[in-house]
């Protein structure tokens, strides 16, 4: 049985419209035939280690694979992975907003408005994940400020309409 | 067990939607991703998976939109190459997406997930995590096989997989009751 729901919503409602700061985005290009070696350094890790957010795409037989942390966990991952052979790129800091909305990936629009915030604002995203109902925006710690009265003008969070 | 040397992540469900087209954007810097984005929204093109990395190469950018309006999506995503002068895009027909729950919290069941799968030669175009859930594309001739890989892999019951059940349409502007 399919469930339809068909709605207008300008400003985007979302929970959380705040940035979390402390965040570190690391990524590793992985052979294929080192991902065993990959997954046993990750797994490895106890406990695991928290992650914010990831992604993954492979070009061609290696997989890049890049995640946003906290940087205590960050630290915890670079260095696993470097006792499996499989060196990160220079991390990157960073600062993490994430909006959640219902069922955000079904909507058109929803990427746009967020980019179209930060770029009014001045501010280039340092990476998105439209995932779900997530919307995750790595930002430049030095810019989260300004990213998030961006943000404000085309997003609304419960605790702003009262 | 997914994998001998660790404990197996555990999941509960795992669920296909309708078929997709993927646009790959490779080396795509920030302001043609805002004015490709922007000119999708324009149209009414749903994006149910959204990967963006400006000017990464060669893992590139990622927009998921639905098989529907794949030409449509492609044809803009030219239109901004074409302006910009950037690398033509890439459209992958007949891609599914995958979304495997629950995440669990840290990087253990991505990397559990792909290796799974590239034991039978499947390489997901691209996957990405919410808060709560991972989904990734890939396509859809392999789904049968992955998702009976994932199942023996992680123990799901029998009747995990369902194909998504909810659409969700945003209409262009607010009705008149409203």
């Amino acid at each position: 049985m399919e469930t339809v729901a068909v709605y207008f919503e300008r400003p985007l409602r979302t929970y959380g419209l705040e940035a979390q700061a402390g965040c570190r985005l690391l990524e590793v290009s992985c052979p294929r035939e080192r991902l065993e070696d990959l997954l046993a350094a990750l797994g490895a890790l106890q406990p695991p280690a928290g992650l914010h957010f990831c992604s993954a795409a492979w070009a061609g037989e290696t997989l890049s694979l890049r995640a946003c942390l906290p940087v205590p966990e960050a630290v915890r991952v670079a260095t696993a992975l470097a006792g499996a052979g499989l060196q990160p790129q220079a991390p990157v800091e960073a600062s993490l907003v994430h909006l959640q909305g219902p069922h955000f990936g079904d909507r058109w629009g929803v990427a746009s408005e967020a980019l179209a915030g930060l770029a009014e604002a001045g501010v280039e995203p340092l990476g998105l994940a439209g995932v779900v109902h997530s919307l995750f925006l790595a930002l430049p710690p030095q810019d989260a400020r300004a990213g998030l009265a961006g943000l404000a003008k085309r997003f609304r969070a419960p605790d702003k309409e009262v | 067990m997914a994998d001998g040397a660790t404990a197996s992540p555990r999941l509960r469900g795992i669920k296909h939607g309708e078929p997709l087209g993927v646009l790959v954007l490779p080396g795509w810097p920030g302001p043609a991703l805002t004015r490709l984005t922007q000119a999708l929204a324009e149209a009414h093109i749903n994006l149910p998976l959204v990967l963006l990395h400006p000017g990464a190469a060669p893992a590139a950018s990622h927009l998921a939109v639905d098989s529907g309006r794949q030409e449509d999506a492609l044809g803009l995503a030219q239109q901004v190459s074409r302006e910009l002068g950037l690398e033509p895009p890439q459209l992958r027909r007949a891609m599914v997406a995958l979304t495997l729950y629950p995440l669990g919290g840290s990087l253990t069941l991505p990397a559990a997930v792909l290796a799974c799968l590239a034991r039978l030669d499947i390489h997901p175009l691209a996957l990405g995590t919410s808060l709560s859930s991972l989904v990734m594309v890939l396509e859809q001739a392999s789904l049968a096989r992955a998702r009976a890989a994932l199942a023996q892999a992680f123990g799901l019951p029998d009747d995990a997989d369902t194909a998504w059940s909810l659409r969700v349409i945003q209409e262009p502007g607010p009705r008149e009751q409203d």
